[in-house]
């Protein structure tokens, strides 16, 4: 019964999401009818793909009871260095990609070394990379000339090539996530990643390493966020400074909407995949009712808080404890 | 538990000589030799700065960010953290150069009137956080995107206009002394009192041990939800004074102060930890920053150095904060 229950605690957003999605899709279809054309179902998957990568990275470092608000400035800066290291540099541009992915984990490196052996909470630690990683972008930005701004020709074929409706990119991300899901339900480091988010001093009792374990995450984290950043470069032909900015907002919400405990210890990619491909939908479909980009923000707010409650309450339902942490402990015992 | 946490929670007279001397005046001793170096280095640059009229502009420039911090301080002292402060403000900056401008609310009705918006959000927050026991990170985040939401919707493209008599508030010159000393002379008194009321005392206890503090009689829900209004409220000023100055709204504003307001606290040496410092040490901290990037534009460095060399700073010191209260033994403050 407690499992049942935890079942329902832990996975019911994450069924709610997807339902949701098929629902509006079905429903956008009967308000126009070319919302089911190729072109706009394959506009459709490449969003949520890349919206799913940041997202993954959030989930990720979620999992483990941090958060990452580096993400944003992370994309931007992977879009802005692909665009401009390739332009400037003889270099195929599969290698620069590899290299600017490698250096968004370098940055996440960063992230997970303050947070781990100098302690320095998530929310501080990569708020503060983020205003580094800024500052990198605007350098960049400055230095670049004009044309180091366009995306590389081969990027936007490879962001554009589907089979159909169905984006290769897409695929790329379902065989990405799949092996996600394999490291994180099937791999001694899944346990390990959901036993540091449930209780940290049990898991260090345990024997896990808490802080690798911590640190691993924020570098998926930064790759993530910047191979996101080199494909939104593709998708959107043009890098620009504020490119990631939505990011920050949609990657925390498409976590929360997915099911995965704001608390950590609970919740699965897939579900985070159903938020991302939820919050798309939404996307699209609300300018249909002349909904515009502030009321989707403050759409998105709600949906965060709704996250944090439905955690609450499958908590309640007896899904696994969470890790307390001093700054909740100050407002529950009171 | 340390010895030093349980001092926090006692309220007697002598507990509260021992935070007013042992406590907060030697953490103040680093942040003001940061300060008085980066002046020396500052003023050895550019010595035109040493007017009244000069420091006069330059205490009107960092007030806007002492103004969030000083927000920050508050959710930073009950042991939390106040991300919404970027949203609030913004929402205080739009309202503010849509409506002071409209003779809608009667103009300087307005001004109260964005206050209590500001209020009523950081209350919203702290019901959230002091009664639902939903984590301070979390709340806030969802109060960010939801106000920076409501701010986008008040004014979708950066424009508006404030009336001049409201400028001159904040930029003019009374008797020879540029204005902006009187508000930040304001403020401070301000904090000074409340620091030295109950409410300062308890607001104290419970961000240094606030099951002691319980124990002790202090009503710790009350004391958390008022700190975020509190909070709230000096967010939606810094929003207003940012109009009041640039005399203009932009509902995107609120996210560039966000690192700042937190950066400020950290450096002037509130600790994360909860129940030490305060706003005085914010002013400083603010101070700091806004000398460092006074300091980054007389080298003629990109603007983007400014962001970097705060980021930068904020990184070292609460780093060696952090690793200084873990060897002390202490609880650290962890998300």
């Amino acid at each position: 019964m407690a499992n049942l229950r935890q079942f329902v605690g832990v996975h019911a957003s994450a069924v709610a999401a997807y339902t949701l999605t098929v629902a509006l899709f079905g429903f956008a279809l009967t308000r126009s009818a070319g919302f089911g054309s190729t072109h706009n179902v394959s506009g459709l998957l490449t969003t949520t793909t890349l919206l799913a990568l940041p997202a993954l990275g959030q989930t990720l470092v979620v999992l483990t009871g941090g958060i990452d608000l580096s993400v944003p400035w992370i994309v931007s800066a992977g879009g802005v260095a692909m665009a401009n290291y390739t332009a400037s540099s003889e270099l195929p541009g599969w290698l620069v990609a590899v290299t600017v992915v490698l250096g968004g984990g370098l940055i996440g490196l960063l992230s997970g070394i303050g947070v781990t052996v100098f302690a320095i909470p998530s929310i501080v630690m990569t708020l503060a990379v983020g205003g580094l990683v800024q500052g990198f972008v605007l350098s960049m930005q400055l230095s670049g000339g004009a044309n180091a701004r366009t995306a590389p020709a081969g990027l936007i074929r490879l962001v554009d090539t589907g089979f159909g409706p169905f984006p290769v990119i897409t695929a790329m991300l379902l065989v990405g996530a799949t092996l996600v899901g394999l490291a994180l339900h099937r791999s001694r480091f899944g346990v390990r990643l959901y036993a540091t988010g449930t209780n940290e001093t049990v898991a260090r009792l345990a024997g896990v390493r808490v802080q690798r374990v911590r640190a691993i995450v924020y570098v998926a984290s930064g790759m993530a966020s910047a191979l996101a950043g080199i494909l939104i470069l593709g998708y959107a032909r043009q890098a620009y400074l504020d490119m990631g900015n939505p990011y920050l907002f949609t990657s925390i919400a498409a976590v929360a909407l997915g099911g995965v405990s704001l608390l950590g210890g609970s919740g699965t990619y897939w579900g985070t995949l159903g938020g991302a491909a939820l919050i798309t939908v939404l996307t699209t479909i609300l300018p249909m009712f002349h909904v515009g980009i502030a009321q989707m923000q403050i759409a998105y707010g709600a949906i965060i808080l709704a996250g944090v409650a439905m955690g609450r309450v499958g908590e309640h339902l007896g899904a696994s404890p969470q890790s307390r942490t001093p700054t909740a402990e100050g407002a529950s015992h009171g | 538990m340390s010895t030093e946490r349980m001092t926090g929670a006692a309220s007697t007279s002598a507990g509260r000589h021992i935070e007013g001397t042992a406590v907060t005046r030697i953490p103040n001793l680093p942040t003001w030799t940061l300060f008085g170096g980066l002046i020396v280095i500052d003023v050895a640059l550019q010595p035109g700065l040493l007017s009244l009229v000069q420091v006069g502009y330059f205490v009107q420039g960092a007030f806007t960010i002492i103004l969030v911090a000083a927000a920050q301080t508050f959710a930073i002292m009950v042991r939390g953290l106040d991300l919404s402060v970027a949203g609030t403000m913004a929402l205080g900056n739009v309202l503010a150069a849509s409506w002071l401008s409209s003779a809608g609310l009667g103009h300087i009705w307005s001004v109260p009137v964005i206050l209590l918006i500001g209020a009523a959000i950081g209350g919203f927050n702290g019901l959230l956080i002091a009664y639902a026991s939903v984590q301070p990170v979390m709340a806030t985040l969802a109060s960010w995107t939801a106000v920076g939401g409501f701010a986008l919707l008040v004014m979708p493209v950066p424009g508006g206009v404030v009336p001049p008599g409201f400028t001159a508030m904040f930029t003019t010159e009374l008797l020879g002394i540029p204005v902006s000393f009187l508000w930040l002379g304001g403020l401070i008194l301000l904090w000074r009192l409340l620091y030295r009321s109950r409410l300062g005392l308890q607001l104290r206890a419970v961000g240094g041990d606030d099951r002691r503090a319980a124990l002790n009689g202090v009503p710790v829900r009350n004391i958390v939800l008022m700190a975020y209004t509190l909070s709230g409220l000096l967010a939606a000023a810094a929003g207003l004074y940012l109009a009041a100055t640039t005399s203009g709204g932009d509902a995107t504003i609120g996210y560039a102060y966000l690192l700042p307001s937190i950066a400020a606290v950290v450096v002037g040496g509130t600790a994360l930890s909860g129940g030490k410092g305060g706003i005085g040490l914010t002013v400083a901290g603010a101070f700091v920053l806004s000398v460092l990037a006074d300091i980054i534009t007389a080298l003629a460095f990109a603007p983007n150095v400014a962001i970097v060399a705060s980021s930068a700073l904020l990184l070292v010191v609460v780093g060696m904060r952090q690793f200084a209260e873990r060897r002390k033994g202490h609880r650290s403050w962890q998300t």
